[in-house]
């Protein structure tokens, strides 16, 4: 019952700080809109590489070019989602290293939860709408599909916050490692966005642990190309195993955490 | 000159000190040569008249460039939104040039790690040099000219932060601009004609195709056009860079910094 009452308020807790932060995003309605549009250019800019690519070649050890345009579409997507919810997550490591979790801890929420939803990035939703211009295209998104749609990208999702949580949580052992948190994130994002039948088996088992960029874009199109049981099932177990991990590392970590001694406002940003 | 070669040196200095943002970066370089070797022994380059060792090395080489130059924006968007920039004005000595010298301070830091690193790099993934070894050395001043020119331009776009506040969506278009239309992952030659073109007639093409192009083929020609091309750029950002820079600031004085 305490239980339900928790994950009541919690909900109810995290609507109205995304109610917060779209309405401070909106607010500078020229500055949203700049950046979102220009970021759904950018990824559409970007994708032109693989349209003059598959011109020249027909595919890749069997994916073609619709492959490609579901693999972006479901990085940009669940990338888009992540930055518009948890947006904080970006920003842990630097918030952990200057001390600036205080508010958060002072508050009767979950700490992890409140830091991490505690910002939301406009570029996002630019994100978001290529994201599903893109599975459009790539032929996979119908009606049909939907709810398998749905699963590989939540499970996605989890695994890309997951992982965002537990680089930038290195910050409670190592100290200032913000810009390093952001690489390793993009490295992610990097392997995340090839076809992962052009590696080695060694780099593919790497893709699955210490960058797992496999469980974010690769999986989850391959189950929509062919669905699997045992692959769903991969991915489902994977993308709890990460969300107990990156909550338990930041846990532990926080009971390293030495305030920062600063008062300061919780801002959107 | 001598102050403005001051801000450089103090950029140099305080990017030596950054040393884990050099380690990601040095590992950076190493994983996006691995994924496109990875790509190109998958489809074979022969089939657009490349061998495999040329192709990385042609990605190494625009990557040297693309992996160097230092995001200028960020730092005078930053200086425009929180009002420093209002102090800096007061400096005897345009902004605008100082961050243009800091940047080039941190673009020949770099430029020089990354050299080991994509030299190293694209040595052990090819096992061997590029096919002419002599236009290694000759882009070594040229791809640092290019780059230079490219900074030129990132200085450009952080002026925008004058008007929009928020420069980086700029920067967005502009990397991407660079990634198609400078042919930084796939050579221009196997674009459709239109598209290549219209790459050409881009300062684009000029900040990495044309050099790469011209020193791993060895083409004394090509190479003029890419020297001719970098300089007339440099001028037009030059020029440009001036002109926005003064109605930047006299806007800020009308508005208030």
């Amino acid at each position: 019952m305490v239980d339900e009452m928790n994950l009541k308020n919690n909900y109810e807790f995290f609507t109205h700080l995304l109610k917060i932060n779209l309405k401070s995003l909106t607010s500078l309605r020229g500055a949203f809109l700049l950046q979102a549009t220009f970021m759904i250019i950018n990824n559409l800019v970007f994708f032109t590489m693989w349209w003059v690519f598959f011109k020249k070649f027909k595919s890749i050890k069997g994916w073609e070019i619709t492959d490609l345009c579901a693999l972006y579409g479901v990085v940009a997507f669940v990338f888009g989602v992540s930055v518009i919810f948890f947006g904080g997550v970006r920003s842990l490591a630097k918030m952990i290293d200057g001390g600036d979790l205080d508010v958060y801890l002072t508050q009767p929420k979950n700490t992890l939860f409140y830091a991490s939803s505690s910002q939301s990035h406009a570029s996002g939703w630019g994100d978001v709408v290529s994201g599903i211009i893109l599975l459009w295209f790539s032929g996979y998104l119908t009606f049909g599909s939907l709810p398998l749609m749905l699963t590989v990208l939540f499970c996605s999702f989890v695994v890309f916050v997951c992982i965002g949580i537990l680089f930038n949580s290195l910050a409670f052992w190592m100290g200032p490692m913000d810009s390093l948190a952001r690489q390793f994130y993009d490295f992610v994002v990097t392997f995340s966005i090839y076809p992962q039948v052009i590696f080695s088996q060694f780099l593919k088992m790497i893709l699955f642990t210490v960058i797992p960029g496999g469980f974010i874009g690769h999986l989850p199109v391959s189950l929509l190309r062919e669905f699997s049981w045992s692959n769903l099932g991969f991915l489902v177990v994977g993308s709890a195993g990460f969300f107990i991990l990156s909550v338990v590392v930041f846990n532990r970590g926080l009971k390293k955490y030495e305030s920062g001694n600063r008062f300061i406002g919780v801002g959107t940003n | 000159m001598g102050k403005y070669l001051s801000f450089s040196i103090i950029a140099i200095k305080h990017g030596y000190k950054n040393k884990g943002e050099t380690i990601a970066r040095f590992a950076f370089y190493g994983i996006i040569l691995l994924v496109f070797s990875s790509l190109w022994n998958a489809v074979g380059s022969e089939k657009i008249g490349l061998k495999p060792r040329d192709m990385i090395w042609y990605l190494a080489m625009t990557e040297w460039i693309v992996l160097s130059y230092p995001l200028i924006h960020t730092a005078i968007q930053e200086d425009i939104r929180t009002g420093n920039v209002a102090y800096l004005l007061t400096r005897p000595i345009p902004y605008i040039w100082v961050k243009f010298f800091e940047g080039m301070g941190t673009l020949l830091l770099r430029m020089l790690i990354l050299a080991f690193a994509g030299f190293g790099f694209a040595y052990f993934i090819t096992g061997g040099l590029p096919t002419n070894p002599l236009g290694l050395l000759l882009y070594f001043p040229v791809g640092i000219f290019a780059s230079m020119v490219v900074t030129l331009y990132q200085s450009i776009i952080g002026l925008f932060s004058f008007w929009l506040q928020d420069a980086t969506p700029i920067y967005w278009i502009f990397s991407k601009c660079n990634f198609i239309l400078g042919g930084m992952m796939l050579p221009l030659d196997i674009y459709p004609e239109w598209l290549q073109k219209i790459a050409m007639l881009t300062p684009f093409s000029s900040f990495l195709y044309l050099p790469v192009k011209a020193c791993l083929e060895l083409d004394a020609s090509l190479l003029l056009e890419a020297l001719i091309k970098l300089t007339v750029w440099a001028v037009i950002g030059l020029i440009a860079m001036q002109l926005i820079y003064l109605r930047g600031v006299k806007k800020l004085n009308v508005n208030g910094g």
